[in-house]
């Protein structure tokens, strides 16, 4: 039967104490991706359990992902600039020690290109309204 | 030689697999699916890519799970409202240890025809199932004869009381007789 769909409070509290380490270890996963497994891909796909945590606490909360899908398109523009930059003008031959820093700018940039992207399909999957009754 | 953990994963790696496309119900299919991703991640571990591991753990295991089963979530359920008038209640106990041969045809169909089955039973009379909403088909039990009852507007109806009534000779052996009402 379709009971109507209400926030558990143990959920809840016990998300909440969640949300701070998920966000910490995807955090930890994009930024040591550089000599260590991870990066930019798996972090942001951790990222998104922040999000599906959220939705399973308000399945009800009406979401816009409107900001979320700008923001996924923005950070593709900015990846796709930083890389041609740094390819056309030569800086990792001018400025050595940028290596680094540009490769974290990379893999921060596609985490939270990743991250939106998955957020944007989850939602898609999960509000999308099927052949039920009520 | 080859560890005996990585044999035990590569074993379970085919039956999970062969699990996962065997079992009727596709939400079961489902998970043995991530567990098939759990257990591929630590063949890649195990295997020196653990980059490729950790991919595999979040999104094989995870994040596909997770848009599989909210997608089967919005999937048709297929309710049917079993009532005995007779009868003083049902017992849980009762209900696993027996099913009747109706009802497991029922479930059969939905299986072929890929919804779920939600058989709610009851010993409410047929009025009061009927004023209920959400049912889409009513099987009252009278000893050895299965009224079912669906309505008109339901496709799957038709086509339910076709599949019974090619299994009709076979209930009849058991002792049982099923008459289908369309509204």
């Amino acid at each position: 039967m379709n009971e109507e769909k209400h926030s558990s409070e143990i959920l809840e509290d016990i998300l909440q104490f969640m949300y701070p380490l998920i966000i910490l270890f995807g955090a930890y996963i994009i930024l040591t991706g550089l000599s260590q497994p991870g990066g930019g891909f798996q972090g942001g796909a951790v990222l998104v359990a922040i999000f599906m945590c959220r939705y399973l606490v308000y399945p009800d909360e009406v979401r816009s992902m409107s900001l979320t899908k700008r923001l996924d398109k923005i950070i593709l523009i900015f990846i796709l600039a930083l890389a041609s930059a740094i390819m056309l003008m030569s800086f990792r031959e001018v400025f050595p020690f940028m290596n680094k820093i540009y490769n974290m700018a990379i893999g921060i940039l596609i985490g939270i290109k990743v991250s939106c992207g998955l957020t944007v399909i989850f939602f898609t999957f999960a509000e999308i309204k099927g052949g039920e009754e009520d | 030689m080859m560890p005996i953990v990585e044999k035990t994963l590569y074993v379970s790696l085919i039956v999970f697999a062969f699990m996962a496309i065997q079992t009727p119900k596709l939400r079961r299919s489902v998970i043995f699916l991530a567990v098939f991703s759990a257990a591929s991640a630590f063949v890649y571990i195990l295997l020196g890519a653990p980059d490729a591991a950790l991919a595999e753990a979040v999104i094989g295991s995870t994040i596909a799970t997770v848009i599989y089963l909210s997608a089967l979530q919005k999937y048709k359920v297929f309710t049917v409202y079993y009532t005995n008038e007779k009868r003083r209640e049902y017992r849980q106990t009762t209900l696993i240890r027996r099913r009747n041969a109706v009802l497991n045809d029922i479930e059969a169909f939905c299986t072929s025809r890929d919804l779920e089955a939600q058989v709610v039973y009851t010993t409410e009379s047929l009025e009061s199932v009927h004023s209920k909403r959400g049912w889409d088909i009513v099987v009252r039990r009278d000893e050895g004869v299965f009224t079912v009852y669906g309505l008109q507007q339901n496709y799957h109806v038709e086509e339910l009381a076709a599949f019974l009534g090619g299994k009709k000779k076979e209930l009849g052996n058991m002792g049982y007789t099923i008459r289908f009402i369309i509204e």
